[in-house]
């Protein structure tokens, strides 16, 4: 038996570990025990039947970010560290000191780069799984991630490929050009959908899908009210909350609504608050449409179960899948974020005649066959034969 | 050779790795390693002797603060877990895999409590140093941090103390009553001075001073102009920076300004913006007045130039800070977190301070001669032994 560390350094929620988990549970039963470097310890700690041995911290970036733009996914990571060298290099040796603690024959990383530098250091060898966004092809120049507003050029990840030389050059490790070079160092596995990815069509990995997530089985409970049942995932914080909540009131439709954090006032009785996660393939399945952030994996699961999306997008990589969604007919963006205008996208996608219903369905019966244990355990092979474990 | 682990979970900067290399060093002299658990994995390259044999992230809270006032060190350290038992037991679980495969004999923390409270499940000896701040006094009746508002004790702790007796009993750990006794786990060690500490001289610890601290060399590079220096320690993001550039500006005196930041605008001739940390003694020793937020350890290095100050504290921290060092007549403290600071009421306070009869030079002189005979090293070497008495470490 091997013992491998799966990696996630950037990001924030249940996502990453969602992608994270399924392989480490298709590689347990390879006989390989996987431990996790979590950037947050307490949310590891809280799978369900946890697929890891051990949880230790994963050797973080804290200071402040450099304020740049982000075209590029080397200025994606510059919030690990990517844009300042000495800083970079003290990263990277708390990973070393880390895999001597460990002893790892491989690493697998989610949104970990300074791991996978490491590991470069190091020569262990790794792998990297991830949706389109943290885990892009090693082409260069690098794909953009702002399409709509310019292409990248090579001159965007030019501060993070000198980073990346600088740290090579000060662990006296084969000399690395940059980043789309570092990343060649580790098989990419995309845990996507080409519905979800700008650049479909890439070729340097097979798309394996959601698999099967945190494989969650509580129940949603929903609420007495008459109308289509709508399930929600997005923090009560966010701003798109409030007129959401409106919205919803207004309509008096069953709802069941995942956030961590409370709402601030009185939520009406039709909106049942799921402070945990829940089993969203089910919710998903009993719901008339999904309403999200468009985070990664919870979008894959509303694809898988044909459900239409309401997009509500305020981060990056949640733009970039809402536009890609939008374009295939498979979610509506509102005109505002008004309760008004998010409830007459609502009452549009609801209707029996939305053309997102059959786009949701027609992917549905695409993925139709799609067995994530199977998958999983076919990703995991292939991982074990990149880590040098077959 | 014992292996010791120096722990840093909570605060920014570079104080706390500073702080516990002054530790590791005289540690190491004495056949000691230190590792280093650190917050912040690349604050340890402002230690340029390395005294850690290795450094490896600290686990950290990352979930929400309750929205509370901070009355109470429970109430501080609701910040790093404290008021979320089922959270803080897997905070407390990272550091025992931690305790695991790092082996140590015993832990040094600087504001790392979810630290202290595993070395007390994992039966480690442990002790804990910092200022009195984050290094409080143990006991049933916490002392309030801010007996302005709330009288001198506090009775806030009470999440504090369930999450504590909540962890102790998930682990199976004899249980303690609370923050109290687990702060009582382990001995502390201030690495401050009395003057900087609000209520009575502390009983249960010597002061060590300030110690070593980050031992920078940049010598101040003072602009060319008439009038007393001024040295300044005041990030330019905060919104003190452009009142006090405004009054220090109309002045024309010289000015060395340390900012990691740089200012939103044009700086005025007379102030000499410095991006890297100077040496500070020598700079205070070189200036007339010392204008800051009321940090712990540029205000100890302010204390032991004997060079008077101007604090304008923005963080619970800091108005402690400002409080106690006003109270003893080494400074004049504005208060501006509700209403801001003005430009009129900073430059008053500067013709103040610059006077020779301004009573903050007769106490900031006194103070000067009380620690002359101050050496760094011998604190930091007698705090040593007693530390690795307190971890059974000594013949």
């Amino acid at each position: 038996m091997a013992r491998l560390l799966a990696c996630w350094e950037l990001g924030l929620g249940h996502g990453h570990l969602s992608l994270l988990a399924p392989a480490a549970r298709a590689l347990g039963l390879l006989g390989h025990e996987s431990w996790v470097a979590s950037r947050d310890v307490v949310t590891a700690g809280t799978l369900a039947g946890s697929p890891f041995a051990r949880v230790v911290q994963a050797p973080l970036w804290v200071r402040q970010r450099v304020a740049v733009p982000t075209f590029s996914y080397g200025q994606v990571i510059g919030d690990g560290g990517f844009l300042i060298e000495e800083g970079l290099i003290e990263l990277v040796r708390a990973w070393l000191a880390l895999f001597e603690l460990v002893v790892p024959v491989g690493i697998y990383g989610e949104h970990a780069p300074a791991s996978l530098l490491a590991a470069h250091v190091a020569r262990l060898p790794a792998a990297r799984l991830g949706s389109p966004f943290t885990c892009p092809p090693a082409v260069r120049p690098m794909p953009g991630v702002m399409p709509w507003i310019r292409a990248a050029t090579g001159g965007d990840d030019a501060v993070a490929d000198r980073v990346v030389r600088a740290v090579c050059r000060h662990f006296r490790a084969p000399m690395l050009t940059g980043v789309a070079e570092l990343l060649a160092t580790a098989t990419p596995f995309v845990t996507s959908w080409p519905e979800l990815d700008a650049n479909a069509g890439r070729t340097d990995s097979d798309y394996y899908g959601p698999m099967d997530g945190l494989a969650l089985d509580v129940a949603p409970d929903w609420p007495d009210g008459r109308g289509p049942r709508i399930f929600v995932y997005l923090p009560f914080e966010r701003v798109q909350a409030a007129p959401l909540v409106a919205a919803l009131a207004a309509r008096g439709w069953p709802v069941v609504w995942v956030s961590a954090s409370a709402f601030k006032g009185d939520l009406p009785a039709t909106i049942r608050h799921e402070v945990e996660p829940i089993d969203i393939g089910r919710a998903l399945r009993e719901a008339r449409l999904f309403v999200t952030r468009v985070g990664h994996s919870s979008a894959l699961d509303a694809l898988r179960a044909g459900a239409p999306m309401l997009l509500l997008p305020d981060m990056l990589e949640a733009e970039a899948h809402s536009r890609q969604l939008e374009a295939q007919g498979l979610g509506r963006r509102p005109a505002a974020w008004t309760a008004e205008a998010i409830g007459a996208a609502l009452d549009g996608l609801a209707a029996d005649g939305a053309p997102e219903r059959a786009a949701a369905a027609a992917v549905r019966a695409r993925y139709a066959d799609y067995v994530p244990g199977a998958v999983s355990s076919l990703l995991a092979r292939r991982m074990a034969r990149a880590l040098r474990l077959l | 050779m014992a292996r010791l682990l120096a722990a840093w979970e909570m605060g920014g900067g570079f104080g706390h790795v500073a702080k516990l290399a002054a530790a590791a060093r005289p540690l190491a002299a004495l056949g000691h390693e230190s590792w280093l658990a650190s917050r912040d994995v690349t604050a340890v390259k402002a230690v340029a002797d390395k005294p850690f044999a290795h450094v490896v992230q600290a686990p950290i809270w990352h979930g929400r603060p309750p929205v509370t006032p901070t009355y109470g060190f429970g109430h501080v350290i609701a910040w790093g877990g404290f008021a979320d038992d089922e959270g803080l037991s897997l905070l407390v679980r990272a550091w025992l895999s931690m305790f695991e495969l790092v082996r140590p004999a015993g832990i040094y923390g600087s504001h790392a409590p979810a630290s202290l409270l595993a070395a007390h499940v994992a039966r480690l000896p442990a002790v804990r140093l910092g200022t009195p701040f984050i290094c409080p006094a143990a006991g049933p009746a916490a002392a309030s941090l801010m007996p302005w508002i709330r009288g001198p004790q506090a009775s806030d702790d009470a999440v504090a103390d369930r999450v504590v007796r909540a962890v102790c009993r998930h682990f199976g750990a004899p249980v303690l009553s609370g923050l109290g006794e687990l702060l009582a786990t382990a001995a502390p060690f201030l690495t401050s001075w009395p003057e900087i500490g609000l209520g009575p001289e502390r009983q249960d610890s010597d002061y060590y001073g300030p110690l070593d601290g980050l031992a920078a060399a940049a010598a101040a590079d003072w602009p060319t102009a008439k009038g007393p220096r001024v040295l300044v320690y005041l990030p330019f993001g905060s919104a003190q920076a452009g009142p006090l550039v405004a009054a220090l500006g109309a002045r024309g005196w010289p000015v060395a300004w340390m900012s990691v930041e740089r200012f939103e605008g044009q700086l005025p001739a007379n102030i000499r913006h410095e991006a890297e940390p100077l040496a500070m003694r020598t700079a205070l020793d070189e200036a007339a007045i010392f204008v800051a937020r009321g940090g712990h350890g540029s205000a100890l290095d302010a204390v032991r130039a004997g060079c008077p100050m101007l604090l304008l504290p923005d963080s619970l921290e800091t108005e402690r800070n400002a409080r106690a060092l006003a109270g003893h007549g080494l400074a004049r403290r504005i208060d501006g977190i509700e209403q801001g600071w003005d430009a009129a009421s900073i430059g008053a306070a500067l013709d103040a301070l610059i006077l020779l009869d301004a009573p903050e030079r007769g106490a900031a002189a006194a103070a000067r001669v009380r620690y002359a005979d101050y050496d760094a090293g011998a604190a930091g070497m007698l705090m040593a032994r007693r530390m690795l008495s307190a971890f059974r470490l000594l013949d």
